[in-house]
């Protein structure tokens, strides 16, 4: 199955386009193998929906990688 | 170290030794154990009871990064209720050189006076040649006639008036006038008690030295790796700053749009973080993508925002001036947000406040949505003192009762920060039941991987946010570092315990920050609030956010548990 992913946080941007994965594959497997730490380096949409570590990624589906930091 | 008492009726002070229950009370923790100790809940924010107290945090001049803040606190003329606001800048590094941990205010006058404190004791100047004019003009003066070296804190035309928005500022490391104690109307107190500016000179005073270097070395080291390891603060925060938000927020729908309407905002790319960084570097001149507010952060989250030549029109450029004064004003265009955050500078008003109220404004149609130069003109009616003026200097609320506007975003008085509660729903529960009122930096949970559409477990993440927001309150540190810190505070207690020479654990400090909350609540329960207070405005329950397609529907009696009747 393929995904996409879409990052706009520095240092990561470039993690921006398709990946074919493995059926079955779940969020937090995907990020690692982005090489990013779950819960810290990223806050992760998936087709508009804030998701949970295990939920399992289908085709085509959208990842956003947003920038997980305060306001001020 | 002491505190410093002044009476501004009178014009006496006496210096008295900080008590040792208190040694390891700053910040925050020691504004609120003051204001709860001293002001009656029920006096009058600008009338002689209340007072107005200044205080570093524990590690405020240990030169630890990022932990130069200071908190001010009193009881708000905005609120009603207990509150604590705090800023980076440079003051608190020599006022904690002066051996002053914190400065009570007591009193009020009619004229103005400028306080000057250095090692010697302190004098009352009169403050006329400040008055009336800009922030920047009047910090000028105040470096050409008292040293270039010299500290302050001051209040601007807004706070000469009493205004509501009023806030206080200190300058940053390269002297701009621009580092806010912006929330809750302090400025106004200040006001009352005629008190212009209080300027610290630590000139022939040796820095602060930490009672047991060796433990505090090794706590700082840690410190330090944890802030550079962390790619929020080494990577994130120096290339975008706070403004790398926009383009989260928006996505979440939670980025306010034409007064909380809505939470994205069709022009958030042009006001984004992204497009702020690129403006900076196109235009060159004196512009900064990355500067650091205090002496020695490592996080560098601020900016020095330049016009079409390269020169310098103000600074910093945050994301909640962005998403108060641009999406929620319908305004796409960063130089008028940078114009309308330079007025609200100049005139030392809370940016949150007023672009809240400025939004209410825009839907009352006293300006449109959009128009960059009403926008503009309007603001500038608050430097004039005008009536209208003076009634958007008189925050969201007293806007919308004004004007027959019942959509208003506030809670307890003070306006909403740039983050719709219906799409951070954590964040809603925090402005429901923090007894500051409205305030992201009372509990922020945006940081947290949590369904934050979902009203399920949102009081948790509220309840634990606003712990771990007063611990950084009360020892002085950005909350900015708190993803670094990541709760692994054993190592922050080694560094307080070495730089007071006082032990304290983990634990300690955790337990503090319960028991200020508590005073906290107390306070607020002494001055009338009750539950009735601990409510978002109705149309957040029953208006669908159109972006993140949710109401805010946390279940009340959850949220009651953590507010002013339920917080034990």
């Amino acid at each position: 199955m393929k995904v996409y992913v879409f990052s706009n946080i520095p240092g990561n941007v470039e993690i921006s386009g398709s990946y074919t994965l493995e059926e079955g594959t779940t969020v937090i497997q995907f990020i690692q193998t982005l090489g990013l730490i779950w819960n810290r380096d990223a806050l992760v949409v998936v087709n508009e929906k804030m998701v949970s570590k295990d939920d399992l990624l289908v085709d085509q589906d959208q990842v956003y990688l947003l920038i997980p930091i305060l306001g001020g | 170290m002491d505190i410093l008492r002044i009476n501004m009726e009178k014009l006496e002070y006496r210096y008295e030794e900080l008590p040792q229950d208190k040694i390891l009370l700053g910040g925050r923790a020691l504004t609120s154990k003051i204001i709860y100790e001293e002001v009656p809940a029920t006096a009058h924010p600008l009338g002689p009871n209340n007072k107005l107290v200044i205080s570093n945090g524990v590690l405020t001049g240990s030169l630890a990064s990022s932990a130069e803040r200071t908190s001010m606190g009193g009881k708000s003329p905005l609120t009603g209720g207990i509150k604590e606001s705090n800023a980076g800048g440079t003051v608190g590094l020599q006022m904690g050189r002066l051996g002053l941990r914190a400065v009570i205010l007591e009193g009020i006058r009619d004229d103005f006076k400028i306080i000057y404190i250095n090692k010697d004791g302190i004098r009352f100047d009169s403050a006329g040649e400040l008055l009336g004019k800009p922030l920047s003009e009047a910090a000028r003066i105040v470096y050409d006639k008292y040293g270039h070296h010299v500290g302050f804190y001051m209040i601007g035309v807004s706070g000469e008036m009493k205004m509501l928005t009023a806030a206080i500022t200190n300058p940053d490391k390269d002297k701009n006038p621009t580092r806010f104690y912006g929330r809750g109307g302090l400025g106004a107190v200040a006001g009352s008690k005629g008190i212009k500016a209080v300027i610290f000179d630590d000139g022939g005073v040796a820095r602060n030295k930490p009672k047991d270097p060796d433990k505090f070395r090794e706590g700082l080291k840690t410190y330090s790796l944890w802030l550079s390891e962390n790619p929020g603060t080494s990577k994130v925060f120096p290339e975008l700053g706070t403004a790398g938000l926009v383009k989260t927020t928006n996505k979440l729908g939670a980025l306010p749009t034409r007064n909380f309407f809505t939470g994205s905002f069709e022009g958030h790319l042009a006001i984004s973080g992204e497009a702020l960084r690129e403006t900076i570097l196109d235009r060159g001149g004196e512009g900064a993508t990355t500067h650091a507010c205090m002496p020695g952060c490592a996080i560098r989250c601020s900016n020095i925002y330049v016009d079409q030549s390269g020169k310098m029109v103000t600074s910093p450029i945050e994301y909640e001036n962005i998403g108060l004064l641009g999406s929620n004003l319908g305004i796409d265009d960063l130089d008028t947000v940078v114009e309308l955050n330079r007025l609200c500078n100049e005139f030392g008003v809370d940016t949150i406040e007023v672009g809240a109220a400025m939004g209410v404004a825009m839907e009352a149609g006293i300006v449109a949505f959009g128009d960059r130069q009403g926008a503009i003109d309007l603001l500038k009616e608050v430097g004039k003192g005008s009536p209208l003026g003076r009634i958007i200097g008189s925050g969201a609320v007293n806007v919308g009762e004004i004007y027959g506007i019942r959509k208003v975003p506030a809670v307890k008085g003070q306006g909403m920060p740039a983050y719709d509660p219906r799409a951070i729903k954590g964040l809603g529960v925090t402005y429901a039941t923090s007894t500051q009122g409205a305030d992201h930096t009372a509990g922020q949970t945006i940081r947290a991987q949590l369904d934050h559409y979902s009203p399920t477990g949102q009081v948790q993440a509220s309840k634990d946010a606003q712990i771990t927001n007063m611990i950084f309150d009360m020892l002085g540190l950005c909350y900015f570092g708190a993803s670094a810190v990541a709760g692994r505070y054993e190592m922050i207690a080694q560094m307080i315990s070495g730089y007071v020479g006082s032990e304290i654990t983990a634990e300690g400090i955790h337990n503090l920050a319960k028991e200020t909350l508590k005073i906290e609540h107390s306070f607020n329960r002494n001055a009338g609030f009750t539950k009735a207070h601990d409510r978002l405005p109705e149309h957040f329950y029953t208006d669908e956010n159109p972006a993140s397609k949710t109401v805010f529907d946390v279940p009340e009696d959850e949220i009651l548990t953590i507010g002013v009747e339920g917080y034990r």
